[in-house]
């Protein structure tokens, strides 16, 4: 993985915060929604990448307030941030594409469409 | 939405977040918990595996940031923690059960007093080629223990007995070693008259202990020669104990006890009103010592008594010569050849010999106080407990071996006393490992085996010293090269941030 690569949890958590500022649940839904049901981050996974983003400045926290007596965050993409997914993605779209013209080039691997 | 719980979901959360670093818990519990219980299922009781899994190997992962972090801030604290923490796993990883072995010999130098060796309860050492008490003496610190040496070469402290001083002033207590060296019988004082006995197996560190006696004291006087029962004097407080109890004294009396803690009927020919017995080697005879000094060897099969004429103190448990021909004793030779009881000087009794032969004149052996009568190493040599120096002129504790026929005296063992600071006592020997230090023996181990955690102290040693030397080397990076730091953690981030 190069050094500006992400992984899946961590793209998929900026993936969610691309569309505005989220809190934990929301994004765990949305990462649940945008995979189709096939990621499921668990509350530990989720608050790991959280904190590595942070830390690289790629999120930030939006604001807190309390809801139902319990202490809620939202968080959102910094520039960096931003930018970083906007290149992950473009670099994730490019290697997908050459995979797909490559199998559609080799039909003896399946995949004749 | 508004989460509902009755309080058992939350608490399983909250024990799994528990497991995080304290800081991050500080920074994040409330939130996580907050989205952990939304997550929740309905109806859920408490954390389901998937999610005791994450929450574990995050934890782990927020616990190695926590290190990183701390790393950065005091590497030297750091490292000396790391060395602490792999040294003290490292140390209880290889420590492996103590090498056990049957006690053949002495070795040449005996363990030193030392306040790191662990118990037998703990490590059990195996049966002893050796078993005293050091530490009396010392004017500050004085903490007496008492030692089994294993002929494996684990020497461990005999914390039965050391558990069972009362009325001794923090002494041991009494302690006898079994004929093949593999249990401990240990007495002990009782101020309230209830005192008992136990026995300790050194192989597996079982104890059995009996009920009690009825008497202020039990002291252990002899094995039966096959190891399965031990001969018990029942009798009065010793002389230091406080004056100011009152405990109604029975008759002093002899009790036989079995391993399980069980009354036997006492030997055939033995009263329980004698005060002292050993049993012949072989088991066939026993010497039995009145209260009034008087000796008779005993038929071990008919109780069959016979008179010695001799008045004087068995010299101790190993009292017969190994050819059952020669009885120590306590004694003193007159110029008239009388013999008296004495606690300066050994007497040699020929037990068959008739009187009117030479070889029934008594050998006598002027040995000086505080010796002690260890046992035997041939049939014509004994071996003494005393005091000697070594080669620097410092005192030291000896077992030296005495031939009769010629009187040369040969130094079998020695017990380093920190010249003289921790005084040596009371020292045990199986037979056998007397007979096997005559002539060559093999080497000692190079390091004494005392105990698992023994260790510790050096490992601690060893974190301190790689801790200041890690603190000293940054202090000098930082100051020496600024900007050379400022690249390594800038390039340490950007590793760390490959993970993301």
């Amino acid at each position: 993985m190069s050094r500006s690569g992400l992984q899946e949890p961590s793209f998929l958590v900026l993936t969610a915060l691309a569309q505005g500022p989220l809190h934990g649940y929301a994004i765990l839904k949305d990462v649940e929604t945008t995979s189709s049901g096939s990621v499921r981050l668990g509350v530990g996974t989720l608050y790991g990448a959280l904190e590595r983003l942070a830390g690289r400045h790629l999120v930030e926290i939006a604001s807190e307030e309390v809801v139902d007596s319990r202490l809620r965050r939202t968080y959102r993409l910094t520039e960096d941030g931003a930018a970083l997914l906007a290149a992950e993605a473009r670099r994730r779209h490019e290697q997908s594409a050459a995979a797909l013209s490559r199998l559609a080039r080799s039909p003896r691997l399946g995949w004749q469409s | 939405m508004a989460v509902v719980t009755d309080g058992s979901l939350e608490s399983s959360y909250r024990r799994l977040l528990r497991l995080y670093p304290s800081r991050w818990r500080q920074h994040r519990e409330e939130e996580v918990l907050a989205v952990l219980l939304q997550a929740a299922a309905p109806g859920q009781a408490r954390a389901t595996p998937a999610e005791r899994h994450d929450l574990l190997l995050a934890a782990g992962r927020e616990h190695g940031r926590a290190a990183q972090r701390a790393a950065r801030r005091a590497p030297g604290r750091t490292a000396a923690l790391a060395v602490l923490v792999g040294g003290t796993g490292f140390v209880l990883v290889t420590a492996g059960a103590p090498v056990q072995a049957a006690p053949s010999a002495l070795p040449p130098v005996l363990p030193a007093y030392s306040y790191l060796t662990q118990s037998v309860s703990t490590s059990p050492p195996g049966p002893a080629v050796a078993a005293y008490r050091q530490g009396n003496g010392a004017e500050l610190a004085d903490f007496p223990q008492a030692v089994v040496v294993g002929a494996g070469g684990a020497v461990r402290r005999l914390d039965l007995a050391e558990d069972r001083d009362e009325a001794m002033q923090g002494s041991p207590g009494s302690f006898l070693l079994s004929p093949d060296g593999s249990h401990v019988a240990s007495g002990r004082y009782d101020l309230s008259g209830q005192a008992d006995i136990a026995v300790q197996d050194l192989r597996t560190g079982k104890v059995a202990t009996t009920s009690s006696l009825g008497h202020p004291s039990v002291t252990p006087v002899a094995w039966s020669p096959d190891g399965t029962s031990v001969l018990a004097s029942l009798g009065g407080l010793p002389w230091l104990a406080p004056e100011d109890q009152p405990v109604p004294v029975p008759p002093a009396r002899l009790v036989l006890l079995g391993l399980d803690g069980g009354l036997l009927p006492l030997p055939a020919g033995v009263s329980d009103d004698a005060a002292q017995v050993a049993w012949a080697p072989g088991g066939g005879r026993l010497v039995v010592q009145t209260a009034d000094h008087e000796l008779a060897v005993v038929d071990a099969a008919t109780g069959a008594p016979r008179r010695l004429g001799v008045s004087a103190d068995l010299a101790g448990v190993q009292a017969w010569s190994p050819d059952g021909a020669l009885l120590a004793t306590s004694g003193a030779c007159s110029p008239e050849g009388r013999i008296g009881v004495s606690t300066y000087d050994l007497v040699v009794i020929p037990v068959d010999a008739s009187d009117s032969t030479d070889a029934a004149a008594p050998t006598c052996i002027p040995v000086g106080v505080g010796n002690q009568l260890v046992g035997w190493a041939a049939p014509r040599v004994l071996v003494l407990s005393t005091t000697t120096e070594d080669q620097t002129g410092a005192e030291q504790h000896a077992l030296v071996s005495v031939d009769l026929q010629d009187g040369t005296r040969t130094e079998l063992a020695t017990i380093p006393t920190g010249s003289g600071n921790y005084h040596v006592g009371d020292v045990q020997v199986p037979a056998e490992a007397l007979a096997g230090s005559l002539g060559e023996r093999l080497h000692p181990p190079v390091a004494w085996d005392r105990g698992p955690l023994a260790q510790w102290p050096g490992v601690v040693l060893v974190a301190g010293a790689v801790g200041g030397l890690v603190a000293v080397a940054a202090a000098v990076a930082r100051r020496v090269g600024p900007g050379l730091t400022d690249r390594s953690a800038r390039r340490r981030d950007d590793e760390r941030g490959v993970g993301s």
